[in-house]
């Protein structure tokens, strides 16, 4: 895993609540059981923690965290 | 230092019919769990019948004059989206209920912010207009415009209101009200709406005309919006009076939701622990809100002399608002008390 997917799961697994082995393991936001508040949730996050503009559907309930890591760096954040 | 209206009384009522979550799950597929880990509401309260919007009103406004030591006021202003009627305003009755006819009065609707709006336009009639002394109510009884079917809304929302009193003052005093931020975006109208009932809908070529006559929200983009905006509107106050969110002792926001309210910290690097919190007891009161949970945070202790205090919301329109001020020293009752209880009939 990249640095960035590690901060990514630690982020998750705090502001969300899931378990952060189940988000290493790849599985998606659907299987994780989250609503979709708490996908908006977690765009809010990044926003703050990254300091980037994230619209409300580019992170998607079929998303892993590998997915979004990609989609941050688009946006220029370091992996 | 300048002129500036400055608060010196408050008061917040809420009827004294609770309705639990457990209340809600005999009757809605959901339960306590559900409820709590979406919204961080335990409870709310609820009108019986007999009661309106004014009746509320006139208890907060009640309140906040005995806060500020006053029987007199030289306007009233009332935020509400559930007006008792929707003609006329239900200002003026609340004014005549609280011994005050003759008095100024109307309403102010900007939803769930319409109590930052109602204070912006309470501080320019002492600022602008040379008024000595305004009582300025947020109050709203959500539980009439719900659809007793909506297990999403009726979680959310309970009735309530608060009020402050305002008089002429200077920027330098506590209380003193020292900036604003007010916005609004109408394209976002549909996302919080009521569609059935007004203009429009009386207007409708269709028959019969397919307009909701129950509150609906549209939670996705809400939370997304609300966040992003309270977040905004904050931060522009701050700058405004020069404070920034390390100099602030509270934030009173909009308790809209408490998953909102933590995005909002989280947004602005403020800590939990100064984002007063009362939706766990009252919901999501509407228009009562902002000045339900000031008067709450005062009442119970949360809010001394001196304090820097941001107050903000987000609401339908799209409407928001926020206003800075420093705490003064006041005597604020509990909220939950429920004497004096004044109803539409018994004090007609």
């Amino acid at each position: 895993m990249t640095k960035l997917q590690n901060t990514l799961c630690e982020l998750a697994s705090t502001n969300l609540q899931v378990d952060q082995e189940a988000i290493a393991e790849g599985r998606t936001f659907e299987q994780l059981d989250l609503d979709s508040l708490e996908l908006i949730e977690f765009v809010v996050v990044l926003e703050n923690q990254f300091a980037v503009k994230v619209a409300d559907d580019e992170i998607t309930p079929d998303f892993t965290v590998t997915d979004v890591a990609k989609l941050l760096e688009t946006k220029g954040v370091a992996s | 230092m300048s002129q500036a209206a400055v608060v010196c009384g408050a008061g917040g009522w809420v009827p004294p019919t609770t309705v639990t979550n457990e209340d809600l799950a005999h009757g809605l597929d959901t339960s306590d769990e559900w409820i709590r880990t979406r919204t961080g509401i335990g409870e709310r309260r609820v009108i019986d019948p007999g009661m309106a919007t004014s009746t509320l009103a006139v208890n907060a406004g009640r309140r906040a004059l005995d806060s500020a030591g006053r029987d007199a006021v030289d306007a009233v202003i009332v935020a509400t989206a559930t007006p008792d009627r929707s003609c006329p305003a239900t200002a003026p009755l609340v004014a005549s209920q609280l011994g005050l006819s003759g008095t100024a009065a109307f309403d102010v609707s900007a939803v769930c912010s319409g109590f930052l709006y109602a204070l912006s336009v309470g501080a320019g009639l002492i600022t602008g207009n040379g008024l000595g002394t305004v009582l300025v109510i947020g109050a709203d009884t959500f539980s009439t415009i719900l659809d007793p079917h909506c297990r999403s809304t009726r979680a959310i929302f309970g009735d309530g209101a608060g009020a402050v009193v305002l008089r002429a003052g200077h920027s330098g005093e506590p209380g003193a009200l020292l900036g604003f931020d007010l916005g609004s975006d109408g394209t976002g109208m549909e996302l919080i709406t009521v569609a059935g009932g007004g203009s429009e809908h009386r207007s409708a070529t269709t028959d019969p005309p397919a307009m909701s006559p129950y509150f609906t929200m549209d939670g996705k983009p809400v939370f997304s919006r609300a966040v992003r905006q309270l977040a905004a509107s904050a931060d522009t106050v701050l700058s405004a009076v020069g404070w920034t969110t390390a100099d602030l002792d509270l934030l009173v926001a909009h308790q809209a939701n408490l998953r909102i309210l933590r995005a909002c910290a989280d947004r602005l690097n403020l800590p939990e622990s100064s984002v007063f919190v009362d939706l766990d007891r009252f919901g999501n009161t509407a228009g009562g809100s902002v000045p339900l949970a000031l008067a709450d945070a005062a009442a119970r202790g949360d809010l001394t002399e001196g304090d820097h205090v941001l107050l903000s919301a987000f609401g339908g329109g799209l409407t928001w608002g926020s206003a800075a001020l420093r705490w003064p020293a006041l005597d604020v009752e509990a909220c939950t008390s429920s004497d004096p209880l004044r109803t539409v009939a018994s004090s007609a």
